[in-house]
């Protein structure tokens, strides 16, 4: 029996759906398979397939993005086809260079690491001319390095002298540590095949999570992943944000929000883009922010992270900036009011502001004088 | 007669020595040519050649892994055979790529490859045309690299450096693909450094020209930096 939990990024989604026995249908077994971030294209051949033997089929979620289909299965069987025409064509070299473009490393020295915790490096270019080359090159140049491990490789297709649109030129491919296929994208699909091609990714799905609003969360498999404050999912109707902890909301407050979503779910007006999950995060100044927005503190209504099906719990560490992640988080929840919202953000801000130039001075200046500026708390 | 003051990046520097008539060496005019930003590589080579013709000779000093030599000029004209041989072999397109990128705050890859220089360069002019109503947002400065096919194990690359006009302003390639003494004249300009009078005081907020949009900041004590004329 296919064991879905096995791909839901999410560990703490996981162990939710189980504690309460969610039962999965097959085009929500079909998506999870889809968006799980460590399974390799073989594994979710093969899930797909098992899904079709030993799953009720039923019809697809469907939304303006995608086409309706009446069966979940027959989706999967044409899914998994296209995957393997993928891989022949991405492997079709004529008038082609192939190279690495970057990876990630799984292990790597401190001195690696940069702040902001991204841990995928860009390569230069070095083209071949075949995928096996390049393949074969990754083979005896990265996957025996005793100093570093990496665990995702990408690998980019490039057409030479290719004069149509960047989308329809630039293909590539994902590999794991062990160089396995773990997705592939090309260019060039025709209409019927593009929008099989994303269709799961364009599909919108509505299941539960266990997070409160005010629950520090992050999404690991984000490309820089980072935490921010819960606040609630765009698509929750009003109980089920009360449920969530959100603040109650006067009546008539309630029925309007209430019905914009039933409008919405009558038009099958939501797509992937209202699956992201709404918070608060940490501004671009702060210490492993990865946004632009100056503001120490930041809401965006687009959303704190892309999938709310790959959030999980963050239980630290909060050094640095992120202690004031911990503040928002009592605040929201109830267990402090704004004088202590206001004051323990501005006292743990200053601790900072003195911790990052004692860090400065002990480069700048000789020990002798350090006695003038260590432990002058304010 | 050669005006070297016009190769200087800094007018500040440049109308000090005017000013004060300094007096450059040889070797001297030939490094403010080489670290010109707004000179092409043919205007270079052509002030390098005057150099030869018009200012006297004089031996080079041992400095870092080169030794002394007797003459400055005869390194020039080294020098600038280098600077031709690179260009030409950058336009030999045999087993190789060429990709490209524009300047905007730090070289930005385009992502599309060519099979030769020609095509990349008809491309940049095609593409920015359709992309810039205006002259002054076409990038300031282009950078073609080229890249050997399935010789992964060579670390040689090479990058022509290119105006908003198209015009090659310098060459570059990691190892010159041919002997040692060439790598060692090509890094010449690169690695040495004169100290020349500028008109700067203690306390004077500067900025580096070569780099628009850093910030300012006060002199608190003269370094001479890579190409120190700034």
């Amino acid at each position: 029996m296919l064991d879905i939990n096995r791909f839901i990024n999410s560990k703490d989604i996981a162990a939710y759906l189980r504690e309460i026995g969610y039962e999965f249908n097959a085009m929500e077994a079909a998506y999870l398979v889809d968006l799980c971030d460590d399974a390799t294209l073989d594994e979710r051949v093969e899930a797909w397939r098992e899904i079709i033997e030993t799953m009720p089929d039923c019809p697809m979620t469907w939304n303006h993005n995608v086409e309706k289909r009446e069966s979940t299965h027959e989706f999967l069987r044409e899914y998994i086809g296209l995957q393997r025409r993928m891989l022949d064509m991405f492997e079709e070299g004529d008038g082609c260079v192939f190279f690495l473009s970057e990876c990630r490393y799984s292990k790597a020295p401190n001195w690696l690491i940069r702040e902001d915790g991204d841990l995928w490096t860009e390569e230069w270019p070095r083209p071949f001319s075949t995928l096996k080359k390049c393949v074969d090159h990754l083979r005896t140049e990265y996957a025996n390095d005793e100093d570093f491990e990496f665990d995702r490789y990408v690998i980019a297709k490039e057409k030479i002298d290719f004069a149509g649109e960047s989308w329809e030129r630039r293909e590539h491919i994902v590999l794991d540590g062990k160089l396995r296929p773990m997705s592939v994208q090309v260019g060039g699909l025709d209409e019927r095949d593009s929008e099989l091609a994303w269709h799961l990714s364009r599909s919108f799905l509505r299941m539960p999570i266990p997070f409160m609003r005010g629950d520090i969360v992050i999404n690991r498999t984000d490309r820089e992943p980072h935490p921010f404050v819960f606040e609630y999912l765009k698509f929750w109707d009003y109980a089920e944000m009360f449920d969530h902890g959100c603040e109650p909301l006067l009546l008539e407050e309630a029925k309007r929000w209430n019905d914009g979503v039933a409008r919405r779910d009558e038009r099958n007006s939501w797509d992937d883009s209202e699956m992201v999950a709404c918070g608060y995060e940490l501004g671009a100044h702060c210490d492993t922010s990865t946004l632009h927005d100056p503001c120490d503190l930041f809401f965006d209504s687009f959303g704190a992270c892309g999938n709310y099906l790959n959030l999980e719990r963050y239980t630290g560490p909060f050094d640095g900036d992120l202690r004031v992640l911990e503040i928002i988080s009592e605040y929201m929840k109830g267990k402090i009011g704004i004088e202590g919202l206001v004051n323990f953000s501005r006292l743990a801000s200053l601790e900072r502001h003195v911790s990052k130039l004692e860090r400065s001075y002990d480069i700048e200046y000789t020990p002798a004088v350090r006695h003038l500026y260590k432990g002058a708390r304010l | 007669m050669i005006d070297i003051c016009s190769f200087l990046n800094s007018r500040d520097v440049s109308a000090h020595l005017r000013k004060i008539g300094y007096e450059f060496t040889a070797p001297e005019a030939a490094f403010v040519v080489y670290w010109s930003d707004n000179a092409t590589l043919d205007e270079k080579i052509v002030a390098w050649r005057e150099i030869v013709e018009t200012m006297p000779d004089c031996a080079m000093e041992e400095h870092g892994c080169r030794k002394s030599a007797p003459g400055f000029h005869r390194f020039l004209l080294d020098f600038i055979d280098l600077q031709k041989r690179k260009v030409e072999q950058f336009f030999d397109s045999r087993g190789c790529v060429y990709s490209y990128s524009y300047f905007e705050a730090g070289f930005q890859d385009d992502g599309n490859v060519f099979s030769n220089v020609e095509d990349c360069i008809a491309y940049i002019k095609e593409d920015w045309s359709q992309d810039c109503w205006n002259e002054d947002d076409v990038p300031s400065k282009f950078r073609i690299s080229k890249s050997l096919i399935d010789q992964p194990e060579s670390c040689r690359h090479s990058e022509l450096y290119l105006n908003r006009e198209m015009e090659v302003v310098s060459a570059y390639a990691s190892s010159t693909q041919g002997s040692e003494a060439d790598d060692d004249l090509d890094l010449w300009f690169e690695t040495v450094w004169f100290a020349f009078p500028t008109p700067f005081k203690r306390g004077d907020i500067v900025v580096d020209s070569r780099r628009p949009g850093s910030p300012p900041c006060s002199l608190f004590s003269a370094y001479v930096g890579e190409s120190g004329l700034h």
